[in-house]
């Protein structure tokens, strides 16, 4: 599953939020954004989302009804195990509490404690 | 030119002895805050004390800024009659472009790693910031292995999975302040800076072992921190809960070496413990980044001075 720009994380925030299925017009009417969107930018948001497996859609009449293909809990379980199995851009910027060590940063702590019990 | 030629000479020796005499910092008698200080103000000064050399070279009368010090130029123009007056020349613009384009080159790979980063952070905090939920200033994710972590920046957030929530008070509190001393910190842009160099210049020993000393040093100073709020044993226990009910993944699995000599560490400096280092300690290790430069200007200024001496009588 490929991330998510910050218009289509409010979206998905919307989708999870709602008790059912939600039309365009809906998922529009309940979106908080700073300028109002045209109805289309939010039916091609919702597209990109469904191209992307983020959202599952039925046909409801002449219109779509999406919903979110997973819960709120499961796509933040899936971010924080891409978070940990990641390397490159996740592994530099964040800093994790426990976090992998490459063996030249574990070399300089253990050369550190080393020297300091050879003098004490 | 005494003065160029010694800023240059500090250059070269901040960058490759530098990591060699700022290595002793690394102990758990120092506090990592302070070592971290010396890394930091090295770099910051190998940079500055090239620019200021190159702005020398490139000064017209540039023998009114030696002033006391410098004779070289009187010096080599009573050597040199004339006619090789022209190469000084050349070589003071050659000296001054080298330096110029290095620094154009650390300016273009900074500007592209902290693009690079700063577009992934926020693709990244969106889809946090959607999935989790924010209390107490944590952004809290709804997943039983218990992990954390922080995103720098303006915009950053600590992260932290329900599984610290359901740790004991003592270990999550130990957890969240060492993150909240990653934000305080700004460890994150340190850690940048120490790739943005070591991208740029690796062949400047200075430069390639920062980024793994100064991820060392930002996790000791957050441990250390955290300790002197919650004590080291609070810290100790948060590390076990974390590792020792991680998932069998490759990262965690491997992150236990190196936690195990973090406890080690949080053991051996507890004698250092108590107050954090105030503004007089930073004072000092910024000194004590500032001596290779001084010594080196004043070795060059005492060579320059004997040549001269040796010369003029001939």
């Amino acid at each position: 599953m490929r991330g998510l720009g910050e218009l289509e994380a409010k979206v998905m925030d919307v989708l999870w939020s709602a008790s059912g299925p939600l039309r365009v017009r809906e998922v529009l009417e309940r979106l908080d954004t700073p300028r109002p969107l045209a109805y289309t930018t939010v039916m091609t948001v919702l597209d990109n989302l469904h191209g992307k497996g983020w959202v599952r859609r039925n046909r409801a009449g002449r219109a779509y009804e999406y919903t979110a293909s997973e819960s709120r809990a499961e796509a933040g379980a899936k971010l924080l195990r891409d978070v940990l199995a990641s390397s490159g851009d996740a592994e530099r910027v964040l800093l994790h509490f426990a976090r992998s060590a490459t063996p030249e940063e574990s070399d300089i702590l253990r050369r550190a404690l080393n020297r300091r019990g050879g003098r004490g | 030119m005494t003065v160029a030629l010694g800023l240059l000479v500090a250059t070269v020796v901040i960058g490759v002895a530098g990591p060699f005499y700022l290595r002793t910092a690394v102990t758990p008698s120092v506090r990592p805050g302070l070592a971290l200080a010396g890394w930091v103000s090295s770099i910051a000064l190998m940079v500055l004390t090239a620019l200021v050399a190159a702005v020398v070279l490139l000064a017209p009368r540039a023998y009114v800024v030696d002033g006391l010090i410098g004779m070289s130029h009187s010096c080599v123009n009573a050597v040199r009659a004339d006619g090789e007056a022209v190469w000084e020349h050349v070589a003071r613009a050659a000296g001054a472009a080298a330096v110029f384009c290095a620094l154009a080159w650390v300016a273009a790979v900074a500007g592209r790693l902290s693009w690079r980063r700063r577009r992934w952070r926020r693709e990244h905090l969106a889809l946090l910031r959607a999935v989790s939920r924010c209390e107490r200033s944590v952004l809290w994710v709804d997943e039983d292995t218990p992990l954390a972590y922080s995103v720098g920046g303006r915009d950053g957030a600590v992260v932290a999975t329900r599984g610290v929530a359901r740790l004991g008070p003592r270990e999550r509190d130990a957890i969240l302040s060492h993150e909240r001393a990653h934000m305080r910190g700004r460890h994150h842009l340190l850690v940048l800076l120490a790739d943005v160099v070591a991208e740029a210049l690796p062949f400047v020993p200075l430069c390639r072992r920062a980024p793994g000393a100064i991820r060392v040093l930002v996790e000791l100073a957050a441990d250390a921190a955290a300790a002197r709020l919650h004590g080291p044993g609070s810290v100790r226990a948060g590390l076990l809960a974390v590792v020792g009910r991680g998932a069998p993944s490759t990262a965690l699995a491997m992150s236990r070496d190196a936690v195990e000599v973090r406890l080690r560490w949080l053991g051996g400096e507890r004698a250092a413990a108590g107050r954090p280092p105030g503004r007089a300690g930073y004072a000092l290790a910024a000194a004590l980044a500032l001596a290779p430069a001084l010594v080196s200007i004043g070795v060059v200024a005492l060579g320059v001075l004997a040549y001269c001496l040796s010369v003029r009588p001939a």
